[in-house]
């Protein structure tokens, strides 16, 4: 393919839903939404290393395709191809409300694949803030939004705007030390300088907030409880995982080592690991949500990322020889989770409505009674027979075999509705892990 | 003819006699005003962009008339000054189509375009001046022809908003007066020089030539709305539309601005005024300026009046740009008076799009406005994300040099000041973008009009989509060849010494 086709091609990566942006044009075209993700799926399908370098645009942005951006755009592409199922769906009674969703729908998938594809930090950061603000706007855009989702939003937009400004002062550290803002050479500039330390840490502070990694995950968690499907598989598949890549390209890995800096980012990675292993143990045990959970898995999986990367700073030949396997747990993050959370939303629904009828299950077997029996035998031990302050204590136990009964109930309810998917989610899961093989191989 | 002495007093003219005869018009010839207003507009951006060609290959353009013994009218077109001249041409145009819709129906257009184009003409003589002395004299023809403007309505708060704006304004001109005098005294010359021609004085006059600083800086300031001397801004705002994106896009307060740019620049000479030690006081109350204009922004209902307060902020950026001592910083002070002056009058030509066709005035009333003007809110939301300085905007751009001009000044302590106001613009223009977007629409408006096919009058709707597009691409094509951005670093290259 000659050059000026793959350049059109690669500006028509973020160029087309950039354009189908428009009101006078989405609105005249049919499936406009699988229409502006198809040029991401050519490129994440042509096995080639190519690169544009578009002077003339801003300070000079550059867009490139290379083996990890194919993984991540192909991956990223299907998660677009999911929302955009699950968005054709949302529409309201009024003409304007819907023109303004997909506009923003469009504006975000633009954002997400022009950071995708960036070469330089510059470009990465002016599609990041695109995505962001359009992801905003998703999240608010709607007839009857609740007064929470409003002001889970409100707390995401604020911790975006942080996250900017920081992330813009790393810009201006960078564009200091070194007149060439392509990553590569970022990378060398801020290592031979003395804002190494700054760098990293502002780099590490702004995506964090923006991935909501431990400790600052508390924007994700407000923003995931009152989520619809589409956009807890939009947040987790596009704003965390742009967030988490941006770290990547952003952070001179494997061309410098900051072993305090590494080892305080292990730390970090492995407080954060234990509490979101917490966090969902009490989760499951209070209010047992599953989309909670799998924020929680979602923490977790952040934590480990994080301590890949504290590793990364702290030797950089251990990052050179790894680097790749972190792209692909990116991307299989992204799929593992959007998948997980659909199907738990959908669970999650059945299970409402089945524990709402069905009271007792007798199916269970003598063995899975028995924790549940035992400690009712205590509990009443307790109440009758023992000093008070033992018998309060005796009574939380017995409150937590209840919980564990539940547990029991809800899993056995979960299985009969999983049963009711199992083609459906069988099909799903094989294209995903075909599809994802094929961009490995790729 | 010879065109480098005729062009620059073509330039001024082109309006002025435009003005002139429509003072004289009778009212009801309406489609001859609106004739000499536009060919007017059109002739003066056909000179100003041959003049540009001119001064980009080389070409000399200057007008000298006596004016005093020892003392000349100059008008002369160096590189700054056809920033500013680009600037007030093409964005007159803008403001006069759009004033034509907006004013349809009123009374004293005649009047009222009349001193329109005195005020531009105003504005084009203080950027093409090219001594202290022809500067102020259309500085203070400047201040005298938006008078009549400021109050047009003839309301007591028009009237009262015009005396404050006199008060201010007159007394800056006079500190302006006494420091121009006190130098022409020590000096014996009053031009622009590059550079300035200041730093071969003897040092024995260096505790006057401060005590000048402060009167020039002080006089400059009032219209450029530094605080505390931006009282008269934010009430000016009872002046209809047109002459608020007017006072805030490219007359008054750019006036002021360009005039610090001169003062420091061409008079003192940045380094020579850095050596006096009165640039990093200066570069503070600009800080000061913008933070406490920001906070003020966000407590006002009256959406004029935040965006008043939000030109008081934003203003203060160019003078924060040249006083951080620079060329990066002084590329971001500088771009900025062409960045501001088009995302402000999209704002102002939006607010005014609110008012004439729904009766919105205050942001409670915006609820949802989004969907019943959709192509204004839409302008107005690329100037809000603009001013906020977000990617790829003209704004950024600014704040990107303006940033970086810092670090490179060893002046750390100005990020801290663009971050603050950056939230804060953030805190003060995203709740209007909120409500107008996705707040709940009760369908009923203060005061609702049709006018014409589209959601308003063409005349109107027009002028801020145009403003709109125009700050995406100051920003996408800053790095191309004319482009603001690109002139100012020609500027900035004649302003330090290599």
């Amino acid at each position: 393919m000659n050059d000026i086709l793959w350049n059109l091609l690669l500006l028509s990566v973020p160029g087309l839903p950039l354009l189908l942006a428009f009101p006078p044009l989405h609105s005249r075209l049919p499936w406009f939404r699988y229409l502006a993700v198809t040029p991401a799926i050519i490129v994440a399908l042509m096995s080639m290393t190519y690169s544009i370098e578009l002077s003339w645009l801003l300070f000079g942005i550059g867009l490139g395709i290379d083996g990890q951006a194919q993984l991540l755009l192909g991956v990223s592409a299907l998660l677009w191809i999911a929302v955009a199922t699950l968005f054709s769906r949302k529409t309201s009674n009024s003409k304007a409300v819907n023109n303004l969703i997909s506009s923003l729908f469009m504006l975000t998938m633009a954002g997400s694949f022009g950071a995708i594809l960036a070469t330089d930090l510059v470009g990465f950061f002016v599609f990041s803030t695109l995505m962001g603000y359009g992801f905003y706007g998703l999240l608010i855009a709607g007839d009857d939004l609740h007064h929470q989702t409003r002001r889970a939003a409100r707390i995401y937009l604020v911790a975006m705007i942080i996250a900017d400004v920081m992330l813009f002062e790393v810009l201006l550290i960078t564009a200091l030390v070194t007149e060439n803002m392509s990553f590569a050479m970022a990378h060398q500039g801020i290592a031979q300088s003395d804002y190494l330390t700054l760098y990293l840490w502002l780099v590490v502070f702004g995506f964090a907030l923006k991935a909501g990694i431990w400790p600052l995950h508390f924007w994700l968690i407000a923003v995931y409880r009152h989520l619809g499907s589409a956009m807890a598989i939009l947040l987790c598949g596009v704003p965390v995982i742009i967030a988490l890549l941006g770290m990547l390209r952003w952070l001179p890995l494997g061309e410098t080592s900051s072993i305090t800096t590494g080892v305080t980012l292990q730390g970090i990675g492995l407080i954060g690991l234990l509490y979101t292993c917490f966090l969902i143990f009490f989760e499951w045990l209070k209010n047992r949500s599953f989309t909670m959970i799998t924020v929680y898995t979602m923490l977790l999986a952040s934590g480990l990322f994080i301590i890949a990367i504290g590793t990364g700073l702290t030797d950089a030949t251990t990052w050179i020889r790894y680097e790749n396997s972190v792209y692909y747990f990116i991307a299989l993050l992204s799929l593992a989770l959007a998948i997980l959370l659909a199907l738990t939303i959908r669970l999650q629904q059945h299970h409402t409505t089945t524990t709402a009828t069905q009271v007792d299950d007798n199916t269970a077997m003598w063995f899975e009674r028995w924790p549940a029996t035992a400690v009712a035998w205590a509990g009443n031990i307790g109440s009758h027979t023992l000093p008070e302050w033992r018998s309060g204590w005796l009574a939380k136990v017995n409150h937590l075999g209840l919980l564990v009964c539940v547990w029991k109930r809800s899993l056995a309810a979960n299985e009969r509705n999983l049963q009711g998917w199992t083609v459906a989610i069988t099909l799903f899961l094989t294209l995903a892990a075909i599809i994802t093989l094929l961009l490995i191989f790729h | 003819m010879n065109w480098a002495f005729w062009l620059p007093l073509l330039i001024v003219l082109s309006s002025l006699l435009a003005a002139l005869v429509i003072f004289i018009l009778p009212e009801e010839k309406t489609k001859t005003r609106i004739g000499l207003n536009i060919g007017a507009a059109l002739l003066k951006i056909v000179l100003v962009a041959i003049m540009l060609w001119g001064v980009h290959s080389g070409y000399q353009f200057e007008t000298r008339l006596p004016l005093l013994p020892g003392l000349e009218l100059v008008l002369r077109a160096d590189t700054l000054a056809m920033l500013f001249v680009a600037l007030s041409a093409g964005l007159w145009l803008l403001t006069t189509v759009y004033a034509i819709g907006y004013l349809e129906d009123s009374p004293h257009r005649s009047r009222f375009f009349g001193f329109f184009g005195l005020c531009v003409t105003a504005t084009v003589g203080v950027a093409l001046a090219g001594n202290l002395i022809t500067f102020l004299l259309f500085y203070e023809l400047l201040t005298l022809a938006t008078y009549p403007l400021i109050i047009h309505r003839g309301t007591e708060a028009a009237r009262k908003a015009g005396r404050t704006y006199l008060i201010y304004t007159l007394a800056g001109g006079a500190l302006l007066l006494i420091g121009t005098v006190w130098l022409y005294t020590l000096t014996g010359t009053l031009e622009f020089t590059a550079r300035g021609f200041l730093s071969t004085l003897d040092s024995m006059h260096h505790p006057a030539l401060i005590i000048i600083f402060v009167l020039l800086i002080t006089g400059l300031g009032v219209k450029a709305a530094l605080f505390p001397l931006h009282g008269w801004l934010p009430q000016a705002m009872v002046a209809p539309a047109p002459v608020s994106a007017l006072l805030h896009a490219v007359a008054v307060v750019k006036a002021g601005a360009f005039g610090i740019i001169r003062v420091i620049y061409d008079v003192f000479g940045i380094e020579f005024s850095a050596s006096l030690g009165v640039t990093l006081p200066l570069a503070i109350v600009a800080s000061v300026t913008i933070i406490y204009a920001s906070v003020r922004a966000l407590f006002q209902d009256d959406l004029k009046r935040r965006l008043a307060f939000s030109t008081v902020s934003q203003v203060s950026y160019i003078t924060l740009g040249v006083a951080i001592v620079g060329p990066l910083a002084t590329i971001g002070g500088i771009v900025h008076l062409v960045h501001q002056g088009v995302m402000k009058i999209t704002l102002f030509f939006c607010a005014g799009n609110l008012a004439e066709t729904l009766g919105i005035h205050k942001v409670s009333e915006m609820s949802g406005v989004g969907r019943r003007m959709p192509w204004t809110m839409a302008a107005f939301t690329i100037g809000a994300f603009g001013m906020i300085g977000a990617p790829p905007l003209a704004g950024f751009i600014s704040k990107w040099y303006l940033g970086l001009g810092a670090l490179q000044a060893g002046q750390d302590w100005v990020i801290f000041v663009l971050a603050g106001s950056t939230l804060l613009n953030a805190a003060y223009f995203l709740p209007i973008l909120y409500a107008a977007w996705f707040g709940k629409s009760t369908g009923s408006w203060p005061n609702e009009r049709n006018i014409g096919r589209y959601e308003t009058s063409l005349a109107l709707l027009i002028p801020p989509v145009i403003t709109a597009i125009l700050a995406v691409l100051l920003g996408l094509l800053a790095s191309v060849p004319f482009s603001p951005l690109e002139w100012t670093r020609l500027i900035t290259s004649l302003e330090y010494t290599p």
